[in-house]
């Protein structure tokens, strides 16, 4: 499911032109839909800590958040960081943003923490399924 | 319990950073609802934490505080059960953008001619950083932000609707 939280950082990214058409089609969107399949993922990709490892904030394991992660990606060659929710073995796309530096990506862990328990509670707006 | 809830020993710690944001100028009502809610949901419990480490920061501190009220907003609207509205193709994303962008442009205008951002956020009640992040990205504007603007400038509903909003 793509969140609505997700859609949001989307259209900041589009804004940003961090990844064009073909990168979203060739690149992000095959990925992101691997997670169609289920975690664990049958996909060796998964197996890679470089593309799929679990989400950690301040060296503690969120349990059930992960982060999927590009390198050198666009015109810009950004570190692409896409935080993703398992709950009830649905994922659910949370937060997407460009790893700049250790304190912004706290930052977003902690947003992505936060959402987490909204969506463990059920609260969550979607957009779109995978 | 639910995953990611405040502990009791983070929530004595939270009393701390509480008292070291009352001496700054922020908005009274913000710190009370943000700890309010930062007892109960660790995430935000940890931008208490990382705002307190910041000291030396006040860029970084002013990027915590919008957070924050990002996710007052976020607790604030949340469905009380899964909601689902409509999805957006990505082909059309580039031209939602280029609207939001566009609206934000002229609600920028507005703001200047009634003093700037940091008067408006304040008499809207919106901490300055969080009303600079909403009028510079091209995320959708919440509803209640905009109508806290439109009272606190006394303008009409007309005057700040957007055709995309959350």
């Amino acid at each position: 499911m793509i969140t609505e939280w997700a859609l949001d950082a989307y259209l900041n990214l589009k804004h940003q032109r961090v990844f064009d058409v073909k990168e979203y089609r060739t690149q992000i969107r095959p990925d992101v839909q691997l997670l169609r399949d289920g975690i664990p993922s049958p996909h060796p990709q998964f197996t890679n800590s470089k593309f799929w490892s679990p989400a950690t904030l301040n060296k503690v394991v969120l349990a059930g958040g992960f982060k999927m992660k590009w390198h050198n990606l666009g015109p810009q060659l950004v570190q692409l960081r896409l935080p993703v929710a398992i709950e009830s073995n649905t994922a659910l796309l949370c937060e997407a943003y460009v790893k700049t530096n250790q304190a912004y990506e706290q930052r977003q862990l902690a947003r992505f923490k936060a959402h987490m328990f909204l969506i463990a509670k059920g609260q969550v707006t979607y957009r779109a399924t995978l | 319990m639910i995953p990611f809830t405040t502990t009791p020993e983070q929530r004595l710690k939270l009393a701390g950073y509480v008292v070291e944001m009352l001496k700054t100028d922020l908005d009274r009502e913000f710190i009370a609802a943000a700890s309010e809610l930062a007892r109960e949901a660790q995430g935000v419990y940890d931008l208490f934490e990382l705002w307190a480490t910041m000291k030396d920061d006040p860029k970084e501190r002013d990027q915590i505080i919008a957070d924050i009220q990002d996710l007052l907003d976020d607790y604030r609207d949340a469905p009380k059960q899964p909601l689902e509205k409509p999805y957006i193709q990505f082909d059309q994303l580039d031209d939602v953008t280029q609207r939001i962008i566009k609206e934000k442009l002229t609600l920028r205008q507005l703001i200047e001619q009634h003093g700037g951002v940091s008067a408006v956020a304040q008499k809207a009640g919106i901490p300055q950083p969080s009303l600079s992040r909403m009028l510079n990205s091209a995320s959708m504007p919440r509803r209640s932000t905009l109508y806290k603007i439109a009272n606190a400038l006394d303008l009409p509903e007309t005057t700040i609707a957007f055709e995309w909003t959350r």
